[in-house]
């Protein structure tokens, strides 16, 4: 149920997850991480983003929006040991982006309330270039903005307004 | 162990690479990929692969029901599934849907050998008789 679920608390597993995959399995040290309730009507994106749907008991929108430095420095190290023609570069950066959502966001579902049912993920899309998401009334947008040494991530959450008030402000500031 | 030939389904290229790579690296040999599992069900019984790594969110058909339908086709069939998707609840559908094993991405060599000796160890000889 929607007042069980601390959207919060989720957008700091979400982003303690992707610190940690960004050091265990990239050796991305991230130096900062800020945690942001946004009011705005839109949202700017990076270079590239990662989106998916989350949905179990209640429907979340997740994405992971890259500076350029930092998708292309991730997929020189999460693909490391394959090879990769140089025409096949850019799809497999934007892969590089849409498994980085799959597995972090997989890796914490177990923290969403299921009511006793499976949440289930959507496949990931991927935006290149920067964009914007409008947001539609009755939502809210929550950002958590990593930085590291080759630039900045941002994790975008897009739910429910009834979600974050209140429980949003909690967290707000840095690490 | 013997020498074990594998279906990979998994619709992220870099997965099916890495994969490829680790299980090969393994000594065994990876014979048919598919990036659906409503392909990866259509073909099972033409490839009949030793073991199967089964990813779960898929488009088309996910893991799950690729998991029932090849189970209906070979009750003994070795599937592993290999996802992101660390939710007990899923684990649970994987099972009951007839997955042998459970696999959470991120995967590296040492992890996916213990599951694939341990899959083998435990079913190998009725699946594989």
């Amino acid at each position: 149920m929607a007042e069980q679920f601390n959207i919060a608390s989720f957008m700091k597993v979400v982003a303690e997850r992707a610190v940690n995959f960004l050091s265990d399995d990239l050796h991305i040290e991230v130096h900062g991480i800020h945690y942001d309730q946004e009011k705005m009507q839109r949202l700017k994106l990076r270079y590239l983003t990662s989106l998916l749907t989350v949905e179990g008991s209640l429907r979340l929108y997740l994405a992971f929006s890259f500076d350029k430095a930092l998708i292309e420095y991730a997929f020189e190290v999460y693909a490391e040991d394959i090879e990769v023609a140089e025409e096949e570069r850019g799809r497999y950066i934007e892969e590089t982006a849409a498994d980085m959502i799959n597995i972090i966001v997989g890796n914490v579902t177990g923290s969403l309330p299921s009511q006793g049912s499976a949440v289930s993920l959507s496949t990931p899309i991927v935006i290149s270039e920067a964009k914007t998401i409008f947001r539609n009334r009755g939502e809210l947008f929550y950002t958590a903005r990593l930085e590291t040494a080759h630039g900045q991530m941002d994790i975008h959450i897009v739910g429910p307004k009834d979600l974050f008030e209140d429980q949003a402000r909690r967290l707000s500031g840095s690490k | 162990m013997k020498s074990l030939s594998f279906m990979l389904v998994d619709d992220s290229n870099i997965t099916i690479k890495k994969l490829t790579n680790m299980i090969e690296e393994l000594g065994h040999r990876v014979i048919f990929v598919a990036n659906t599992g409503q392909h990866a069900a259509n073909e099972y019984m033409a490839v009949k692969p030793d073991m199967v790594t089964m990813d779960i969110t898929m488009p088309d058909m996910d893991g799950i029901e690729a998991t029932r339908r090849i189970i209906t086709q070979d009750k003994n069939a070795l599937i592993i599934m290999i996802t992101s998707h660390g939710q007990e609840q899923m684990v649970i559908e994987a099972i009951e849907a007839g997955a042998k094993g459970y696999v959470l991405k991120p995967v590296n060599k040492d992890k996916l050998k213990e599951h694939i000796e341990q899959v083998f160890d435990k079913y190998g000889a009725e699946s594989l008789s």
